[in-house]
């Protein structure tokens, strides 16, 4: 019998002030990634993040955040990158199974639900640990509308009508919380353009094209799209006339 | 009664010059009373790349839906179209996978592959592939249908003469078959694009 008083800390069952040690270390590297910002408005959703090419021998266009879970929907993963990818390939299996079960397309709610009840049972089975990461999906659904959820590691999941994560999370959601009025009436191009700001904003920098990505979904009958350079220069364009105006 | 002609289904693909055909006929039947004459067996995969499902019905629906998700996986993962010599090796792994409780499907996979080159494969319900330069056929009068484009095909067809090949090997097959039939539907792929005409014949 292990009478290591941390023995909480190597696993995750709980501590005798009640924490589970492993989920707020696994937190801690999920943190760790890139700033997400992602903004839902009238009739369309879009994510924002940073682009950080790490090393200039690697293939930039390899280096990404942004996936596509389903036609429909959208995912940007924040933390080890590793644990992003195998966490995208399952949801893009769980989100296509369930559409061969039940024979529509998957509703972001229910995919957020099930990754994060996959999330779930890593905090209670001591075998596995769990992924360090947390993801945003983004998605315009048939019959509620524009939708965004943020599903974190310990399985926490919730909607949202803005919300960011990473580190510099909390003031990226203040600056959100300040425009979330305004946001339930943008179209397509402000919400994109209020996300790059607000990433602009925390992070105290101007962006070129190359250095951060975008993805939106435009309204129920819309596909994910993942903005090219060019277009994503024209919001920053954009941003910047606004701003001198 | 046999499970394979429960339903009823006649389904012919051939390769012409740059292009390939497909076509079915359109009954749905319980034996041999008649349900629907719009069943639907041939599906189009992708631009290009079109599956011939022949047997019984409710595989026929399964399997289209099971092709259809394991395409999109593969395409999210690997950033690209699934190449027909792929989706048919696939599909053959896929009926294999239930070697002792299979899916009682025929499969026929046609398509045009990255260079435009004509592909034609066909494989029993439990998954040996053959892939084919000519013809293949699947279905409940697979004997009328070998017959028949044994003697009307000839290599390296136009798109026109494809598609009137194609239609009369597929009328004069179903016709002498009690299960199939009730009009047709054929499909010819060029790297054009699809043209796709729906035929009508003895509606019995």
């Amino acid at each position: 019998m292990s009478r290591d008083s941390n023995y909480d800390h190597h696993i995750a069952i709980f501590s005798p002030q009640g924490r589970l040690y492993q989920m707020e270390y696994c937190y801690k590297a999920a943190q760790s990634g890139l700033t997400v910002v992602a903004v839902r408005g009238s009739d369309s959703t879009a994510v924002v993040t940073q682009k950080k090419v790490p090393d200039r021998l690697m293939e930039p266009e390899s280096v990404t955040h942004l996936f596509q879970i389903t036609d429909k929907i959208g995912c940007c993963v924040t933390g080890t990158s590793a644990d992003g990818k195998s966490y995208v390939k399952r949801a893009r299996y769980e989100a296509g199974k369930w559409a061969f079960d039940h024979g529509y397309s998957c509703p972001v709610s229910v995919l957020a639900k099930r990754m994060a009840d996959l999330a779930q049972l890593d905090t209670q089975y001591a075998g596995m640990r769990p992924l360090a990461v947390i993801a945003v999906f983004i998605g315009v659904d048939d019959e509620t509308g524009p939708t965004i959820y943020k599903v974190d590691c310990a399985g926490h999941y919730l909607p949202y009508f803005a919300t960011a994560a990473g580190p510099k999370e909390q003031e990226a959601m203040n600056f959100l919380e300040k425009r979330v009025d305004e946001m339930k009436t943008m179209d397509s191009d402000s919400v994109v353009r209020t996300a790059i700001t607000c990433l602009g904003h925390v992070l105290g920098s101007d962006f070129r094209g190359s250095e951060i990505e975008v993805a939106q979904v435009v309204t129920k009958k819309g596909k994910v799209h993942m903005l090219n350079e060019d277009e994503i220069e024209a919001h920053l364009n954009a941003i910047a006339d606004d701003a001198d105006a | 009664m046999s499970v394979m002609t429960y339903n009823g289904a006649a389904i012919i693909a051939m390769a012409g010059k740059d292009c390939v055909g497909i076509a079915a006929d359109r009954r749905l039947g319980v034996q041999l009373t008649t349900i629907a004459t719009d069943f639907p067996k041939i599906f189009q995969m992708q631009p290009k790349l079109f599956v011939g499902l022949a047997g019984l019905g409710t595989d026929v629906q399964t399997l289209k839906n099971l092709l259809e998700f394991r395409m999109n996986l593969y395409k999210l993962k690997e950033e690209r179209d699934m190449s027909p010599k792929v989706l048919s090796h696939m599909l053959g792994k896929i009926l294999y996978s239930k070697r002792f409780g299979p899916y009682f499907v025929e499969p026929i996979v046609a398509g045009l592959d990255e260079s435009n080159k004509p592909f034609l494969s066909t494989m029993d319900l439990i998954g040996a592939t053959s892939e084919e330069k000519d013809f293949v056929v699947s279905g409940t009068c697979t004997g009328n249908m070998f017959g028949m484009c044994e003697s009307l095909y000839k290599p390296n067809m136009e798109a026109e003469e494809l598609f009137e090949t194609l239609a009369q090997a597929l009328l004069s097959s179903v016709d002498r078959d009690a299960v199939s039939g009730w009009g047709g539907i054929v499909h010819i792929i060029t790297k054009e694009g699809v043209l796709t005409k729906e035929l009508k014949g003895r509606q019995d």
